[in-house]
């Protein structure tokens, strides 16, 4: 692969390949290194992909193993198949849906069970089928059907927990600790 | 198809692409048009993964990632750099010393060399921290997978070594004899480079189990030592201590 290929195959992907590390590493510096390594090894080996047209999910499930062996050196995968969707499905959507902003949706993303994450990430970044993201996942279309189900559900839950309101308690606590605490010695007191 | 597979079946369905020749697909949407409930909450949900859809694609992307992932593309395209002038005036004194010795051979192709020419001719090859990987993996299996099917010399590594994360691995050949490169990922964001040679390629390799410590031009700290069949170099910018950290 000549240079101007591979400097166009990185303007494609690498903005959607970015916002999937970013919901596995849930850090900004560990989803670049997954990047850059995923780029890294298309780099040394990519041109021994025969078939152009599976490059997407090449880069896809490249940067997901990495990710897994990075893990795999902190703790054990853990291993949760679903053999059940939950009876009854949400049914409750987020008040104030039409306010979601770009962080929250990655927060709540986040937020949740990387067995449910992965699969809705893939899901929501619109570049595979559900059939796509089970062969990058390596798992039964199934059960990427119930993970799909149950994580949106989850993604609900974690909407609707960030926008119920703070307990003001918290406010009352705060003010209380730098009323009895005086100020140290050259320190200003701020009033 | 009850209501519960059809929901299943529609959840997993994109919101943005909704043609499908999916059988099963197919049935749950012709089912939810007969079902006004069902229609209602198919309705509610393609709004909300429309929404979560169209915000993720909003996530800011680092303003640096594209330039690094390019620039590290083309230090791997570099050509091997010319060893820095220090190492060039070190490799011809060696070579003025070596020719009123008539000791020819010692460089000649295939033939064990002395451990500084070694030394001299592997660090280069780290291209100031950026070597060219053939094979990069966090993995220990996966690179010494790798090594073993390059048939590449293969060590012993250190207590402190296994429980760092890989970079990666490369190959090279110096002298006729193959050399392994393995960097480590340090904790303090630095890298060690550890080379790995069969003792029998060089004049006087370091003793078994006794560490030697020392510097190289271009910042580089240095150990080698011996076992039982390998020798090893290992090399850092990050300073001694973090080579001590490593035996």
């Amino acid at each position: 692969m000549t240079s101007p290929d591979f400097e166009e195959l990185v303007d494609r992907y690498y903005p959607m390949l970015y916002r999937f590390a970013l919901s596995l590493a849930r850090n900004e510096p560990d989803a670049c290194d997954l990047v850059q390594q995923t780029f890294s090894i298309w780099a040394a080996k990519g041109h021994l992909l025969r078939n152009r047209t599976k490059v997407k999910s090449w880069l896809f499930t490249t940067l997901y193993h990495e990710f897994i062996s990075n893990r795999r050196r902190e703790m054990r995968w853990p291993k949760e198949e679903l053999s059940e969707v939950e009876n009854e499905l949400p049914a409750a959507m987020p008040e104030s849906l039409d306010l979601l902003e770009a962080d929250q949706v990655m927060a709540a993303l986040q937020s949740i069970d990387e067995t449910f994450r992965v699969p809705l990430t893939l899901f929501y970044l619109q570049e595979h089928s559900y059939g796509e993201i089970a062969a990058i996942l390596e798992i039964p279309i199934g059960t990427v059907m119930s993970r799909l189900s149950r994580g949106k559900q989850k993604l609900q839950q974690a909407f609707l927990q960030a926008q119920a309101p703070k307990p003001a308690d918290a406010h009352v606590v705060r003010i209380q600790m730098r009323s009895s605490t005086p100020p140290m010695e050259g320190e200003p007191s701020h009033g | 198809m009850d209501r519960r597979e059809v929901k299943l079946v529609l959840q997993s369905l994109r919101p943005d692409d909704l043609t499908t020749n999916d059988p099963a697909a197919i049935e749950a949407l012709v089912f939810v048009e007969s079902d006004p409930d069902l229609k209602a909450w198919w309705e509610t949900h393609q709004a909300f993964d429309q929404k979560v859809a169209s915000q993720l694609k909003q996530v800011p992307i680092p303003s640096d990632l594209r330039e690094n992932i390019l620039n590290m593309r083309k230090i791997k395209q570099l050509p091997p750099q010319p060893p820095r002038l220090g190492l060039w005036l070190a490799a011809a004194a060696v070579m003025a010393i070596l020719c009123v010795a008539g000791s020819f051979m010692h460089y000649a192709a295939d033939g064990p060399l002395a451990r500084a020419d070694y030394a001299a001719a592997a660090l280069p090859l780290l291209h100031e921290n950026a070597p060219h990987l053939a094979m990069v993996s966090p993995d220990h299996d996966k690179l010494i997978a790798w090594l073993k099917e390059n048939h590449a010399p293969i060590g012993t590594m250190t207590s402190p070594m296994n429980s760092l994360p890989t970079v990666g691995c490369q190959k090279f050949v110096i002298h006729g004899h193959n050399v392994t490169l393995i960097c480590f990922a340090l904790a303090d964001g630095g890298v060690a480079h550890l080379f790995i040679v069969d003792q029998d390629a060089l004049i006087d390799p370091p003793k078994k189990n006794e560490p030697e410590f020392g510097g190289m031009p271009g910042g580089w700290s240095i150990v080698s030592w011996s076992d039982d069949r390998m020798s090893y170099l290992l090399a850092t910018t990050s300073g001694q201590d973090a080579l001590k950290q490593l035996l």
